[in-house]
C-alpha cells in the first residue's frame, strides 16, 4: 500500500505541468484572438487566415487539455480550489465529467477534422482511383473547392472529403448553399445548382457534372494552363455565340467561358485565313454551305493538326439542296464521314421529328453522358466510312433501329413518312460521330443537327453537357485523365429461385424463426413456473 | 476486469428470464424476416420480368431494420439494469462489495450488450442465406461493415440507456428519457443540420442515423468510429458518474 | 475492529447521525440500539463504504473507509436491512456470484461451509424466490459470511423471523462473535441484552450511551429499586414505609405489593423487613428489582441527559 500511495504522489507533483501548459496557451490564445480581431475589423489583412484560425484553434484546445489533465492528476487539487469539504463529491463529479466530457470533444474534434475512411466494399466503391491520388499529390498550390449545392449530396462530399485526405493538405473544400449565400453564388458565377468550382490562386475551373473524374481533369486543367481560344465561324446564317434566346448560342459561351474559354467569332471571307491561336473552329448550323474557298482554308487548317466542329443542317431543311456543299464532300472522302441529304424520322418520340440518342460510343465525349439521353430536333443522318490509314473514325450518338433517315421531303410534309428501303438511310441512324487523325492531331467532330446546342434546349438532359465535352475535346482539353478502377460488382439474383424458394424463406424466416423464440420464451417462462 | 465479466455474465443469463428480452428478440428477428422475404420477392418479380434490380443487401434487409428497432428495444432492455436492483435493495449489495462503480456499470451494460449480439448471430442467417441466393454471392466485407455498424451503434444506445437506468430509480422515467435522447440522436439532430448552414457540421456530426447509413454502405470513416465509440464512453461514464451521485446523495 | 471518528452525515440539510466516535474490538458483538430513524443504518452504510460520511471518518479491519475503501469492503460482511437477493437465481448460484465478485479462491468448499454454518446445505439448488422469509434471511447471512469476514456488519438480522429462527441466527452470530468484530443493530432490547458483549445506544444520531448491557443497567440505577409482597391486606403499608430512612418513592401496586426505591450502597431490605414483620404483616417476598434495558433505554432516549 505505502508503495502504491507514493507512486500516485509522483505523478500529482507534476500535476502542475499541465496547469503551466494551459496557462501558456491561454496566453497564446489570448494575443492571437487580438491578433484575429484585428483581421476581423479589417485593420490589417493577413493573406491567409487559416494558419491563424488553426493557432488560435490549437491554443483554445490546449487549455481545455491542459486543465483536463490537471484535473484527471490531481481532482482533490481542483476540488479543493471550488470548495470547502462540503459537497466536495458532487464537484468532484462534475469535474471530473467536466475533464472526460472534455476530452471525448477534443478527440472528436480531432476526428471530424481527419477524414479518414477506410473502405469495406468489395469493388472499393468509396476510394479513390489511382490517378486520382497520383493527380492530388502532383498539387504545388492549394486548391479550393467551393461546391453549390442547394442540398448536399453525401456521394459527393464523401469524395470531397476523399480528395482531402489524400492530398496532403493541399486540397480543401466547402459547401455553399447557393439559396442562402447568393453572393457567393454571384461571386463565382454560379448559373445552376451543383455546381463546383475549384480555385488555385487566381485561377477558377467550373465543374458542372460533378464526379471523380470531372473533378480530377479540372484539376488536371488547373495545374496545366494555357489559353484555350475557339472561334464561331460566322458568315452563313451560323447560331451566334453572342446571341440569347431561342436560336442563339449564348448558355454553351457562357458554359465554355466559365471553363476558361475565349469565344471568338471568324468571318473566313472577310478574314481570309485561321488565325494561329485558334485551338478549334465551330460552324454551328450554316444555312448556306461555305464556299470552296472557305474550305480549302479549313483543310488547310486541319492539316496543320487544327480541329473542326460541324453542327450541320439538313438541306432539306435549310433549302440548300440544290448547292454544293465542299467541306462536306471533303469530310466524306477525307474523314469517313458523309452527310445525307434527309431528315431523321425517330418514332421514340411521338414527335418524330425530334431524334432522340439510344446509345453512345466508347469515346471521351459521351463518357458521362452513358444514362443520360440528348434530343435532336430535325436532324440529318450520318453515314461512316471504314478506317483509312491515318484516320480514325468514332461513332458517337446513334439512335434506336426504328428510325431512318427521310430523303423524300414531301412524305414529311403529308405527315405519313415512310421508311423506303432504296432510298432512305436505315436506323440505327448515326447522329453525331468524330474523327481523328493520328498523324497530325486533327479531329473533326460532326453533329447532324444545331438545334440541339441553342439555348433553347441547352439545358435540356444532356445536350449542353455533350456539346461542352465537344468542345473541350476538340480544343484537346478532353479528359486527360480516365479513371481505372475496380470494375463494378454487378450482383444479380440467381436464376435457380423460384416462388417455392421464396415460399420456403418465408415459412422458416417469417414463421419458423420467430415461433422458436416465442417457444423459448414460453418454455423459461413455463420452467420457472414450475420451479416456484 | 474480472468483475465486469461476473457482473456481465449474471445479467446475460438474466436476460434469458426476462419476457422482454424474448418480445425482443421476437420483433427484431420477426422484421428483418419479413422485410428480406418481401424484398427477395419483389426483386425476383421484377427479375421474373426482364428487370434486373439490385438484389437486397444485408444493409437494407436486417442491419438498417435491426438497428431501427434497436430505437425501442434498447430502452426497454436498459431499463431495469439499474433501477431494478435499486428498487429490489440489491445494488446496497453490489455497492459494498469489492467491485468499483465503472465495473458495475460496465458490467450491466456488457450483459445487454452481450444479449443483443445474441440475437445478431441468429439474424446472420439472413446474410448467410443471401450469399447462397445472390450470383456472384454478397459483398461480404460490406455486410461485415453493416455489422460493425450495428454493434457500435447498439453498444452506444444501450451505453445511453445504462446510463438513464442508473440515473433513475423509475424504470419508466429510465424508459422515456432512453428513448427520446435515441429520437432526438436519430432524427431531430438532423433537423437544425438542415436549417441552420452554419452550424451544420456540428449538428450533423451528432446525427447518428448519418454516421450509421454511411458505414453502412461500406464506408467506415475514422469519424464514426470515433462518434459511436464516444457515445458508448460517455453513457457509460455518465451511469458510473450517477452512481456516485447516488451514494453520495 | 471498527474505530470510528467523528462520523457525521447530512442528508440535504437534515443530520442523519452526528459525530459519532466509538470502537469495537476482535471478538467483540457490538449492538446499535435505537428507534427507527436513529441513524443505525446510515452509520452501517457508511462504515461497509456505501456511502461517505460528511464529515468524520473510520477505520474498519485497519483501513480507511474513505480512501481505502476497496480494503474496508474486501474485509467486512454486510447484512442490509432489506436482504438484497436475486429471487431468480439458485442459492448456490447466488453465492457462487458473490464468491466471484469477492475473488474467492475455492468458492465451491467456502459455499459448502457457510451453506453448513447458516443450515441451508439442503437448499442449496434451490431457487430463493421460492424461500420462507427465514431462510431468506439465512441466505442472505451466508452472503455475508461467505468470504470469512473479520468485520461483520448485520443491519437488524432476526427482523421478521419467527422465534425459533431468532434462536438460530443469535446462535450463529455468538458464534461469530468469538473470533470476529461483530457490529449489529437491533430494535429488540433482549435481543442486544443476550447476544452483545457492548450496547451503543443511538438516539436522533447521537450516541446516548454506551456500555456493557450489565454496566449500563446499573450506571442508570441512580436508584434501586425492590418489590415487597406480603400475605392479605397491605393497607397502610405504603404509608409504613415511607416513614423508614432511606426508602423512596413507595408506590402501591396493584397486586397487592408495594414498590419503593432507594440510593445504591445504602441497603434498607433489612430495616424494611424487621418493621414490616413487627407491624405485624407477613412478609411473602422482598426482591430487588433489576431495570430492563427496555426502560433503560426508554430512560436514556426520552432526554439524552446521561453519555459517556
Amino acid at each position: 500500500m505505502a508503495k502504491k500511495r507514493s507512486r500516485k504522489n509522483t505523478i500529482k507533483q507534476y500535476a502542475y505541468i499541465a496547469l503551466i501548459v494551459s496557462g501558456l496557451a491561454l496566453v497564446a490564445s489570448a494575443v492571437l484572438g487580438l491578433f484575429k480581431l484585428v483581421v476581423f475589423l479589417d485593420l490589417y489583412t493577413l493573406p491567409n487566415e487559416q494558419w491563424l484560425n488553426n493557432s488560435l484553434y490549437i491554443s483554445l484546445g490546449l487549455i481545455f487539455i491542459g486543465l483536463a489533465v490537471y484535473a484527471l492528476i490531481n481532482p482533490e487539487g481542483v476540488r479543493d480550489f471550488f470548495s470547502g469539504r462540503q459537497g466536495r463529491y458532487g464537484s468532484n463529479a462534475v469535474i471530473t465529467l467536466a475533464a472526460f466530457l472534455a476530452i471525448v470533444l477534443v478527440v472528436n474534434m480531432w476526428a471530424y477534422a481527419t477524414p479518414k475512411t477506410w473502405d469495406f466494399t468489395e469493388d472499393l466503391q468509396h476510394t479513390l482511383a489511382p490517378e486520382t491520388i497520383d493527380a492530388l499529390r502532383m498539387l504545388r498550390e492549394p486548391v479550393r473547392a467551393i461546391a453549390f449545392y442547394t442540398q448536399e449530396p453525401a456521394q459527393i462530399r464523401e469524395l470531397l472529403e476523399n480528395m482531402q485526405s489524400n492530398s496532403n493538405g493541399k486540397f480543401e473544400f466547402e459547401f455553399v448553399n447557393p439559396d442562402v449565400n447568393p453572393t457567393r453564388a454571384l461571386e463565382y458565377e454560379i448559373t445552376s445548382d451543383r455546381t463546383i468550382v475549384l480555385v488555385m490562386g487566381d485561377r477558377r475551373e467550373t465543374i458542372t457534372y460533378a464526379n471523380e473524374q470531372a473533378i480530377v481533369n479540372a484539376l488536371m486543367r488547373l495545374m496545366n494552363p494555357g489559353e484555350r481560344i475557339v472561334y464561331f465561324v460566322t458568315g452563313h446564317g451560323e447560331h451566334s455565340p453572342d446571341q440569347s434566346g431561342e436560336t442563339g448560342l449564348s448558355r454553351l459561351s457562357t458554359t465554355l467561358t466559365a471553363k476558361n474559354y475565349t469565344i471568338r467569332t471568324l468571318n473566313l471571307l472577310a478574314e481570309n485565313r485561321i488565325p494561329g491561336d485558334a485551338q478549334a473552329i465551330i460552324i454551328a448550323g450554316p444555312a448556306q454551305p461555305l464556299s470552296p474557298e472557305e474550305t480549302r482554308l479549313i483543310i488547310e487548317y486541319l492539316d496543320q493538326g487544327g480541329s473542326l466542329i460541324l453542327l450541320s443542317e439538313s438541306p432539306l431543311f435549310t433549302g440548300a439542296t440544290d448547292r454544293p456543299d465542299p467541306l462536306a464532300a471533303h469530310l466524306a472522302t477525307n474523314w469517313n464521314i458523309r452527310l445525307n441529304n434527309d431528315i431523321v424520322i425517330d418514332p421514340s418520340l411521338d414527335q418524330v421529328l425530334i431524334a432522340v440518342s439510344a446509345s453512345y460510343g466508347d469515346h471521351a465525349i459521351v463518357q458521362n453522358l452513358q444514362t443520360t439521353n440528348t434530343y435532336y430536333p430535325i436532324a440529318r443522318s450520318l453515314t461512316i466510312g471504314s478506317d483509312s490509314a491515318d484516320v480514325q473514325t468514332t461513332v458517337l450518338v446513334s439512335t434506336v433501329n426504328r428510325a431512318w433517315g427521310e430523303s423524300n421531303l414531301d412524305e414529311i410534309n403529308q405527315g405519313y413518312p415512310q421508311f423506303n428501303a432504296g432510298t432512305d438511310v436505315a436506323g440505327p441512324i448515326v447522329l453525331a460521330a468524330v474523327s481523328e487523325n493520328m498523324t497530325t492531331g486533327a479531329r473533326v467532330i460532326v453533329f447532324g443537327d444545331s438545334d440541339f446546342a441553342t439555348d433553347s434546349i441547352f439545358d435540356v438532359y444532356g445536350n449542353g453537357n455533350l456539346i461542352t465535352n465537344a468542345v473541350d475535346y476538340a480544343a484537346g482539353q478532353e479528359d486527360y485523365i480516365t479513371l481505372t478502377r475496380a470494375e463494378r460488382v454487378t450482383r444479380q439474383l440467381s436464376d435457380d429461385i423460384n416462388q417455392g424458394t421464396i415460399l420456403m424463406l418465408g415459412a422458416t424466416f417469417i414463421c419458423l424463426i420467430p415461433l422458436l423464440i416465442v417457444i423459448g420464451g414460453i418454455a423459461s417462462w413455463l420452467m420457472r413456473r414450475a420451479q416456484g | 476486469m474480472r468483475n465486469v465479466w461476473t457482473i456481465a455474465s449474471r445479467e446475460y443469463r438474466h436476460y434469458f428470464l426476462s419476457p422482454v428480452a424474448y418480445i425482443v428478440a421476437f420483433l427484431i428477428l420477426m422484421l428483418a424476416g419479413i422485410l428480406f422475404v418481401f424484398q427477395l420477392k419483389s426483386v425476383q418479380d421484377m427479375t421474373y420480368q426482364g428487370y434486373y434490380p439490385n438484389p437486397p443487401t444485408a444493409a437494407n434487409s436486417v442491419i438498417y431494420p435491426t438497428a431501427f428497432m434497436m430505437l425501442f428495444a434498447a430502452p426497454a432492455l436498459t431499463m431495469r439494469l439499474l433501477s431494478e436492483e435499486q428498487r429490489s435493495g440489491t445494488l446496497e449489495l453490489l455497492l459494498t462489495a469489492p467491485l468499483k462503480d465503472w465495473e458495475l456499470v460496465v458490467g450491466k451494460w456488457l450483459g445487454a450488450f452481450m444479449y443483443i449480439l445474441t440475437v445478431y448471430v441468429i439474424t446472420l442467417i439472413i446474410p448467410i442465406v443471401l450469399n447462397r441466393l445472390v450470383v456472384p454471392g454478397i459483398d461480404i466485407k460490406a455486410t461485415v461493415a453493416g455489422y460493425l455498424a450495428l454493434i457500435l451503434f447498439t453498444a452506444a444506445f444501450l451505453a445511453i440507456g445504462t446510463a438513464f437506468s442508473s440515473m433513475f430509480n423509475n424504470q419508466f422515467a429510465a424508459f422515456f428519457a432512453t428513448l427520446i435522447t435515441f429520437v432526438l440522436l436519430w432524427w431531430v439532430v438532423g433537423w437544425p443540420a438542415n436549417l441552420i448552414p452554419a452550424a451544420s457540421g456540428f449538428f450533423g456530426y451528432l446525427h447518428a442515423y448519418a454516421h450509421l447509413t454511411s458505414m453502412m454502405q461500406g464506408a467506415i470513416a475514422l469519424k464514426d468510429l470515433v462518434y459511436f465509440l464516444s457515445l458508448t464512453a460517455v453513457g457509460l461514464f455518465v451511469g458510473t458518474v450517477a452512481i456516485e451521485i447516488r451514494r453520495w446523495q | 475492529m471498527i474505530r470510528a471518528t467523528g462520523l457525521t452525515k447530512d442528508y440535504g440539510s437534515r443530520r442523519a447521525i452526528e459525530n459519532l466516535t466509538f470502537e469495537a474490538n476482535q471478538g467483540e458483538i457490538v449492538g446499535f440500539l435505537g428507534p427507527n430513524g436513529a441513524g443505525k443504518t446510515t452509520t452501517m452504510r457508511i462504515l461497509t463504504g456505501y456511502m461517505p460520511p460528511t464529515y468524520g471518518t473510520a477505520q474498519v479491519a485497519g483501513f480507511d473507509i474513505i480512501e481505502e475503501s476497496m480494503e474496508v469492503r474486501r474485509r467486512v460482511g454486510y447484512l442490509p436491512e432489506t436482504v438484497p437477493l436475486y429471487p431468480d437465481m439458485t442459492v448456490y448460484g447466488y453465492l457462487k456470484f458473490m464468491a466471484d465478485l469477492r475473488h474467492l479462491p475455492d468458492p465451491d468448499d467456502m459455499i459448502d461451509e457457510t451453506l453448513e454454518i447458516v443450515g441451508m446445505t439442503e437448499r442449496a439448488d434451490g431457487y430463493i424466490s421460492n424461500l420462507s422469509k427465514g431462510m431468506r434471511q439465512r441466505v442472505g447471512l451466508a452472503q455475508a459470511l461467505l468470504h470469512k469476514p473479520e468485520v461483520l456488519i448485520l443491519d437488524e438480522p432476526t427482523i421478521g423471523l419467527d422465534p425459533a429462527q431468532v434462536v438460530e441466527v443469535r446462535n450463529i452470530i455468538r458464534e461469530i462473535g468469538k473470533q470476529r468484530t461483530v457490529l449489529l443493530s437491533t430494535h429488540i432490547l433482549s435481543e442486544a441484552q443476550q447476544v452483545c458483549d457492548r450496547v451503543l445506544i443511538l438516539n436522533r444520531g447521537r450516541i446516548v450511551a454506551e456500555d456493557t448491557p450489565e454496566n449500563l443497567q446499573a450506571r442508570l440505577m441512580g436508584a434501586e429499586r425492590a418489590i415487597l409482597t406480603v400475605k392479605g391486606d397491605a393497607d397502610g403499608l405504603a404509608a409504613l414505609l415511607a416513614q423508614i430512612k432511606g426508602v423512596k418513592n413507595v408506590q402501591a401496586r396493584p397486586d397487592g405489593g408495594v414498590e419503593f426505591q432507594f440510593a445504591p450502597g445504602m441497603d434498607v431490605r433489612p430495616e424494611v423487613a424487621r418493621q414490616t414483620i413487627q407491624a405485624g404483616y407477613d412478609l411473602l417476598e422482598l426482591r430487588l428489582m433489576g431495570l430492563s434495558l427496555e426502560e433503560i433505554f426508554l430512560e436514556l432516549t426520552r432526554d439524552s441527559k446521561i453519555s459517556k
